[in-house]
């Protein structure tokens, strides 16, 4: 019996989408992926409200969460996260394009788990994106309240 | 006495009295005795004109209405200038602001007791004005022009770095599906179409590398400089050691020679040397015996480093393209690069004070050149 884990994808490219969809894909993780393309999206994901109200409760086993996004930024998205009392232990992976040592501090003080820079080259971000998913989704368990498909 | 010794003392001293009133009225500063009381007693013309007054005007006036009159804080200023006078003897380069027809001029003033015997029991004060309204207009222009180069230099830098940084997505996307496209079609596809997305590939990973440089460029300009004793020999010999991929299988002669510690940012310095011998080893790469040699040499001033080789070298005639941005003297096929590492090196030493120059004979060999001032007390 597989337990398949949820991952919440916030990118707004949605070229990387595609390519990050497609690295998860080699672990059998490519359908467990929510994607939302905005800040307010993943919010009213996380909290089924909006157009996600009636899903099942729970959170993911991972966030990877862009800085840049429409509407509520991913600094924002991530500050809400941890001031929120069920939501705060949930994992999150900022993976963002900015090399910026100020995006990088402020992520890690709002309580990033993980902060990846995408690589350019296309070889190593799908192998970081792999690597991404087989660690926080297959090897690490996440913390209670987590949503666990049976299959 | 008799009349005539009498009458050729007065004549003397006159002619004395005339020969300094000229000095006074020949002074480009305006020179001005007060007493205890603050009366003028002397005054020259350079200081009337400064009121825009007669002389007949301003003596056996007080200096303290005039000053009353000036916008500013002139009068007090005078006051604690003739405390300080009074207290310890002299001052110097006590500023005034004076007003007169709507022209507001700066004044840089030296006064002392005047030590003389008539006057030395009136207290009386000589005082010098000297008119620095030009040197202060030069200052304050000089001051907003280096704001304003600051302000440009740091938009540039912030817009290469914007530049660089978006430009990594589409880069992204486009070596990323075009892997994905090679990885389905690369069997079945014909030579060309094979050759084709080849080319595709490794020009986004070309410009991926480009960009990197650029954004690495950019943020040397920015960051700051952490001043310590380096040691260049340790940065040569971890140089040496990092570029050993590029120096594998190859029978390179090197001489490194000792070379002085110096003041500096380690990791900037670091890379610097790393750049320097990178090129070396890449010009010597057609080479059959390269030989690399780095060393150092003193100037009064400043100490200069070489790296120096037998390498492809370059023309002269275009020197001093060397160290521009992205500027190359060898076409992409004949040698590989970007054109930022000299680009780089001259940025790095620039800022440490230091000069970058190179010599170079086609065929030959190049050496290339950096300085860094001497540490003050070594000297």
């Amino acid at each position: 019996m597989i337990e398949l884990k949820q991952i919440l994808l916030v990118e707004d490219n949605p070229n990387d989408v595609e390519l990050t969809l497609g690295a998860l894909s080699e672990y059998n993780l490519g359908n467990e992926v929510q994607v939302c393309r905005d800040g307010e999206e993943a919010l009213d994901f996380l909290y089924k409200r909006g157009a996600f109200a009636g899903l099942q409760e729970g959170y993911p086993a991972v966030i990877l969460l862009d800085l840049k996004l429409p509407k509520v930024d991913g600094h924002e998205v991530l500050r809400i996260i941890r001031s929120d009392d069920k939501m705060k232990l949930v994992p999150v992976v900022v993976l963002t394009s900015s090399h910026e040592e100020r995006d990088r501090g402020e992520s890690y003080m709002d309580g990033a788990n993980a902060y990846v820079v995408k690589p350019v080259n296309f070889n190593d971000f799908v192998k970081a994106i792999k690597e991404l998913g087989l660690f926080w989704a297959i090897i690490n368990e996440p913390p209670p309240g987590s949503i666990r498909k049976r299959l | 006495m008799s009349r005539q010794s009498v009458n050729a003392e007065y004549y003397a001293v006159q002619e004395t009295i005339k020969f300094f009133e000229n000095l006074l009225r020949a002074a480009a500063d305006g020179i001005v005795i007060t007493d205890l009381s603050q009366n003028i007693v002397v005054a020259n013309k350079t200081f009337c004109d400064y009121l825009n007054q007669s002389w007949r005007n301003v003596i056996e006036t007080k200096l303290m209405v005039w000053l009353e009159q000036m916008d500013g804080e002139a009068s007090e200023t005078w006051a604690d200038l003739e405390r300080t006078v009074r207290r310890e003897g002299h001052c110097h380069g006590v500023e005034f602001q004076i007003s007169s027809l709507g022209n507001i001029r700066y004044l840089s003033v030296n006064a002392s007791l005047l030590e003389q015997a008539a006057y030395e029991e009136s207290g009386a004060i000589v005082s010098m004005w000297r008119d620095i309204t030009r040197e202060k207009q030069q200052n304050e222009e000089l001051k907003h022009q280096k704001a304003e180069l600051e302000r440009v230099n740091m938009e540039l830098e912030a817009f290469s770095y914007s530049v660089a940084h978006d430009l990594r997505a589409p880069l992204r996307a486009i070596t990323g599906f075009g892997e994905l496209l090679k990885q389905r079609s690369y069997e079945a596809a014909d030579e060309k179409s094979r050759h084709y997305m080849d080319v595709m590939i490794e020009s986004g990973m070309q410009m991926g590398i480009l960009i990197d440089d650029l954004l690495s460029f950019s943020r040397m300009g920015r960051a700051e400089m952490m001043k310590m004793k380096v040691n260049l020999n340790m940065l040569v010999n971890d140089a040496v050691k990092e570029l050993e991929a590029e120096t594998a299988g190859r029978d390179i002669f090197w001489e490194i020679k000792q070379l002085p510690e110096v003041e500096g940012d380690q990791a900037m310095l670091r890379t610097a040397v790393c750049n320097l011998i990178s090129n070396a080893l890449k010009f010597t790469r057609l080479t059959l015996q390269p030989r690399i040699e780095v060393g150092s040499y003193d100037e009064k001033d400043e100490a200069v480093f070489y790296v120096k080789d037998n390498g492809a070298g370059f023309d002269m005639k275009y020197a001093d393209k060397l160290f521009g941005i992205f500027q190359r003297l060898h076409r992409p096929d004949e040698f590989p690069g970007t054109g930022i590492g000299l680009a780089n090196v001259r940025r790095i030493i620039n800022r440490h004070g230091g000069k970058t120059w190179a010599e170079g004979n086609k065929g030959v060999g190049a050496t290339f050149y950096f300085s860094l001032p001497k540490r003050r007390y070594d000297l």
